[in-house]
């Protein structure tokens, strides 16, 4: 008789000592899995309360310490790295951005596929499938001309040139199509029986059913604006209109103290992870939802 | 009711957020009075510097300035995507050497030949020539950073900052790998160091050279790479490519074999797990002496070098014998007036401005580069204590700028400075390919972007 | 006759007033754009031809494929970000696999970690390469907690498998949310049935919950196939235009070189219409793939049906 089985004989299963073994490994193999995500950014955070020089002379540390080994905070970092991002002209830049892309985003893209999904017209399957052979075409394809396309229609140095581009996304239509696609058809019958035109059965029945699901659109095409970092460069030069993600590209390279330039990257991801553990149950939860449905 | 709300909610915040970003474009260029100037960033405390400098300038002529910053990384993209832009907004612009060519060639830049003059600098011929329309006098630049401005016989640039290649070393490594009783000893011997053969001479009392220490950190790669291997070049007496006959690396005296053939020496006895430690140079407090004998770099490097544990020092990049002497390479920026420019004059202006006392001082600050107007180009900038190891450093950059040489100001150098020096070197130190195969290499390689 | 009619043109309208937003916004910044690259690539548009660009037919790909002398990274950088591939998607897919797995054992905290894991899916990606380069650098936490002395960004036979790892690392979370949210579907009844049979963990994961996912699994590979091949953004926020080591040369770092250094705008448009094909053919092997599999992956998913169906519409 093998050992396991003797167990099982003797303990009632949740006791037994081959799981209790078994569920400290499991247990041990993620917490180690988790410092190695954890440590960087706590690591991140203090080294960017310390000065260059502390850090130069001292080995690894968790520990905000001096070089003589003192425990202290140097905020200036902070404020230096405040300066240096010129942080209010660019994180209103990046809000403004963010929110009108994530709020049009939203709205058009689910009206298209919403069309796409349930809507019956002439040449409905055709433009769907143009748009999404689209999908394959590389960002970098797009660079130059976009670049040439925003020249043209004057919007280049400006908060448009980071809005109009991306104002929809193929990819999302994509997503949603396929969440409109689940929603039962019965609904949509009955709102039409009682009379209800196409737009208000789309925008007051079916959109409020894929909530979560827009709710993980928006924070992805948020985020999405949040670091686009290449076309921003490209396009606006003016510091007065740079973005976060940009910003701090500037600050890493430029020459501050390595203190400093962690400030910065603090700063600036901490807004999104905030965010994150904010609204974390729906974005877990939509994500993992997607990934059946979607 | 509350639908309608809701729905003219969603409306009005779409229309007004987007009209509103429309609304927040336009406003720049179109001044007539106003220049826009492009420039590598700079931190805050220098930006704030700046401002005042430019607004100096404001008060002076009645010129504004919009000046926008681009980190170095992003600068040559940043211009370049502005030149195909069906709209002009760059005046005054900082431009790194080797792109010069490129743009001069593309016809992209002003010719500044009407506004040179060479005279002497005394006050009343400067009077004259800015009575005559003169902007700049030759004379008074480096005259290798003058040459980095010269395409096709014609001026397209005026030299701002300069730099150039020196070989740093710890006082505490070569006490430490040549076994010498005190720091005065490894001074004297590593300043001894005159000639190739002297080097290599130094290098052969080294014990454990290519296992314990590293002759030298390596030349970077990439476009570094191509930069260093100028060094080799002039100081073996040769030059990367004749103008008069258009040939790449003319090898007929054997320079380039022998400039080749000294990077392999340098590597071979420089294996790279020991160079690409960072403290393998630089040392630690705890532990001052690296395991890198020398560094080949420029001056930017000295601020880092200027540390309490440890001396460091420099001598002048030796030449091949004697009689060639001391010879380096020549780094740094030139300012530029795109010739698509509407407001010439004035970006002219900036630039006498941005190349005057006033400014030079704060440029070297910047950049830790040397100012190419000769008499600016002070070590008070960086300090002003003479016998400390900082000032020695800088003041061997600032006497090698004297024979420091240009790279070709060719257009499609750039190319061969960036992957065909660099991957054929590269080969040839790891001994994939022969000396001979690696030039003439280099060669087909120039020959596919030299187009002249 | 004549109402139906009317419904019908009442219909198309309705239908293209909601995708007449996505039908400006296409042709305006998808398609023109997409025509442009097209073109320029077609001509010799570059800094040095900027208004006197003419056509040059096939000429940027023909130098392109065999012109190794101008172009002497091209292959190579195929080739580069080949290994790139090889490096990440296995890893990506074995790792998803075995954390999600751990994490579906009904353990506690399963929130917590994978809270945790996805922190740096919503990291803005220049803060996470500035902790990168600065945790790798040679005084770095890295080489602090190893007592190394390496300088892994810099160095041509660590530094392809550093950016291997950052964005595995990176990856992890949302991956581990995808392949958990598909065993989550298959049917615990297996499970149970495969207890009574005697099957041990390993055994169980091997026989049911690989099976189960293989679908997931073959989506993991078609995207890590497709975002691995444009690979590049990474090397230049660390690396910049030029500074690069050859190790991480891949083929969207060549291109921005070309893009962004040469300033050949003609060239670069023709390597990203090379990259565009190869992404093509990846996908079209995928549709392939999916609507006629070959038959081992048929076998596994007829095997495991039940927990398959869900998840095969990913």
């Amino acid at each position: 008789m093998k050992k396991s089985e003797v167990a099982k004989l003797h303990f009632p299963r949740r006791f037994s000592a081959g799981t209790v073994a078994k569920k400290t490994v499991v247990y041990v193999v993620l917490i180690a899995l988790c410092l190695a995500f954890i440590v960087p950014y706590l690591w991140m955070i203090v080294t960017s309360l310390r000065t260059e020089m502390a850090y130069n002379s001292t080995g690894f540390t968790l520990l905000p310490i001096d070089e003589y080994g003192n425990i202290s905070f140097h905020f200036e970092n902070y404020s230096e790295a405040f300066s240096a991002l010129d942080l209010g002209t660019v994180f209103l830049n990046t809000m403004i951005v963010c929110v009108v892309n994530t709020v049009a985003n939203l709205f058009l893209n689910s009206l298209a596929a919403y069309a796409f999904a349930r809507l019956k017209f002439f040449g409905r399957n055709s433009v769907f499938r143009v748009c999404l052979f689209s999908m394959m075409v590389p960002g970098t394809v797009m660079l130059v001309p976009n670049y040439l396309i925003c020249d043209f229609l004057g919007i280049t140095d400006s908060l448009t040139a980071l809005i109009m581009p991306f104002l929809m996304s193929i990819y999302n239509i994509f997503l949603l199509r396929q969440q409109f696609l689940g929603v039962d058809k019965e609904i949509e019958e009955a709102a039409k029986i009682e009379g209800a035109g196409v737009f208000r059965i789309y925008f007051r029945i079916v959109l409020p059913l894929v909530k979560p699901m827009l709710i993980v659109l928006g924070i992805t095409t948020f985020m999405w604006n949040y670091s686009n970092y290449l076309w921003p460069y490209i396009v606006n030069t003016d510091p007065a209109l740079r973005t976060l993600s940009t910003s701090l590209a500037e600050l890493m390279g430029a020459d501050y103290d390595l203190t400093v330039k962690l400030a910065g990257a603090v700063i600036v991801s901490a807004p999104m992870i905030i965010i994150f553990f904010v609204l974390q149950k729906f974005i877990i939860g939509g994500t993992m939802a997607g990934a059946v449905k979607g | 009711m509350k639908r309608n709300i809701l729905k003219a909610a969603v409306a009005l915040a779409l229309g007004g957020c987007i009209a509103g970003s429309f609304a927040a474009c336009g406003g720049s260029g179109g001044d007539d009075n106003t220049i826009t100037f492009y420039h590598y960033a700079v931190t805050s405390a220098l930006n704030t510097q700046l401002e005042e400098k430019l607004a100096d300038f404001t008060e002076q002529t009645g010129i504004n300035v919009r000046h926008i910053p681009v980190s170095k990384d992003n600068y040559n993209a940043t211009i370049s995507t502005r030149f195909t832009s069906s709209r002009n907004d760059m005046d005054v612009l900082y431009l790194d050497q080797p792109l010069l060519a490129q743009y001069a060639n593309s016809n992209l830049l002003l010719n500044l030949d009407d506004y040179i003059t060479q005279s002497s600098e005394d006050s009343e011929t400067v009077a004259a020539d800015n009575e005559a329309g003169f902007a700049f006098n030759q004379n008074a630049f480096n005259s290798s950073a003058w040459e980095t401005t010269v395409y096709n016989g014609s001026v397209y640039g005026i030299p701002l900052t300069i730099n150039t290649s020196v070989l740093f070393y710890n006082v505490a490594t070569i006490r430490e790998a040549c076994g010498y009783s005190s720091d005065e000893e490894a001074i004297a011997a590593v300043n001894a160091i005159k000639t190739w053969d002297d080097l290599k001479q130094f290098a052969s009392q080294i014990d454990g050279l290519g296992s314990t220490y590293a002759l030298f950190g390596g030349m970077g790669s990439g476009g570094y790479m191509g930069w260093y291997t100028q060094c080799f070049v002039g100081a073996s007496g040769g030059k990367l490519y004749d103008d008069a006959t258009k040939t790449v690396l003319p090898n007929d005296d054997g320079t380039i074999t022998d400039a080749f053939e000294m990077i392999k020496y340098m590597f071979d006895n420089s294996p790279e797990e020991i160079y690409n430690s960072n403290s393998g140079f630089t040392g630690t407090t705890g532990d001052p002496s690296g395991n890198v004998i020398f560094s080949l770099s420029h001056s930017s490097d000295i601020k880092d070098l200027d540390v309490a544990y440890t001396t460091f020092g420099a001598i002048p990049f030796p030449g091949k014998t004697e009689e060639i002497g001391s010879v380096s390479n020549i780094g740094g920026e030139n300012l530029v007036i795109p010739s698509r420019s509407e407001n010439k004059e004035a970006a002219l202006k900036l630039i006498q401005y941005l190349v005057s006392e006033d400014c030079m001082a704060f440029f070297q600050q910047c950049t830790n580069n040397f100012a190419a107007v000769d008499k600016y180009a002070t070590i008070d900038t960086f300090t002003t204590d003479t016998t400390s190891p900082t000032y020695q450093m800088y003041s061997v950059v600032k006497t090698q700028l004297e024979t420091a040489q240009v790279r070709p100001v060719v257009a499609g150098w750039m190319q061969v400075n960036d992957n065909g020096i660099p991957t054929n070197l590269d080969n040839y130190i790891d001994g994939l390919k022969t000396v001979d195969e690696a030039i003439s290499d280099i060669r087909t390689y120039a020959a596919q972007y030299l187009n002249n | 006759m004549k109402a139906q009619t009317k419904q019908k043109l009442k219909r198309n309208a309705t239908g293209y007033a909601f995708i007449l937003p996505l039908i400006l916004y296409f042709v305006v910044f998808q398609l023109a754009p997409m025509l442009i690259a097209l073109v320029i690539s077609f001509t010799n548009y570059s800094l040095e031809h900027l208004t006197d660009y003419t056509f040059v037919g096939f000429e940027n790909f023909i130098e392109l494929f065999t012109n190794s002398v101008k172009y002497p990274m091209f292959w190579s950088s195929l080739k580069t970000t080949f290994f790139y591939i090889l490096l990440t998607v296995p890893a990506n897919i074995i790792l998803a696999l075995v954390v999600s797995a751990l994490l579906n054992s009904k353990i506690k905290g399963e929130k917590f970690f994978k809270t945790v894991f996805y922190i740096p899916s919503v990291t803005v990606g220049v803060a996470i390469m500035v902790m990168w380069q600065q945790m790798l650098a040679p005084d770095g936490l890295i080489n602090q907690l190893f007592g190394t002395n390496v300088d892994f960004l810099n160095n041509e036979s660590t530094a392809l498998v550093v950016f291997a790892f950052m964005s595995i690392w990176g990856g992890l979370g949302y991956n581990v949310l995808i392949m958990l949210s598909a065993m989550k579907n298959i049917d615990p009844a297996m499970y149970e049935a495969a207890e009574i049979d005697g099957a041990g963990a390993v055994q169980k994961f091997l026989y049911i919950t690989v099976p189960g996912v293989m679908p997931t699994v073959f989506f993991f590979l078609v995207t890590g196939l497709i975002s691995g091949f444009q690979v590049g953004e990474q090397m230049l926020i660390i690396y910049g235009d030029t500074t690069m080591v050859q190790s991480v040369y891949t083929y969207v770092y060549g291109l921005y070189y070309t893009m962004r250094r040469s300033c050949d705008y003609a060239t670069a448009s023709a390597m990203s219409y090379f990259l565009f094909v190869i992404i093509l053919i990846i996908t079209l092997i995928q549709f392939r793939v999916q609507n006629g599999r070959p038959k081992f992956i048929q076998k596994l998913i007829d095997r495991r049906k039940k927990g398959g169906e869900l998840v095969e519409k990913v």
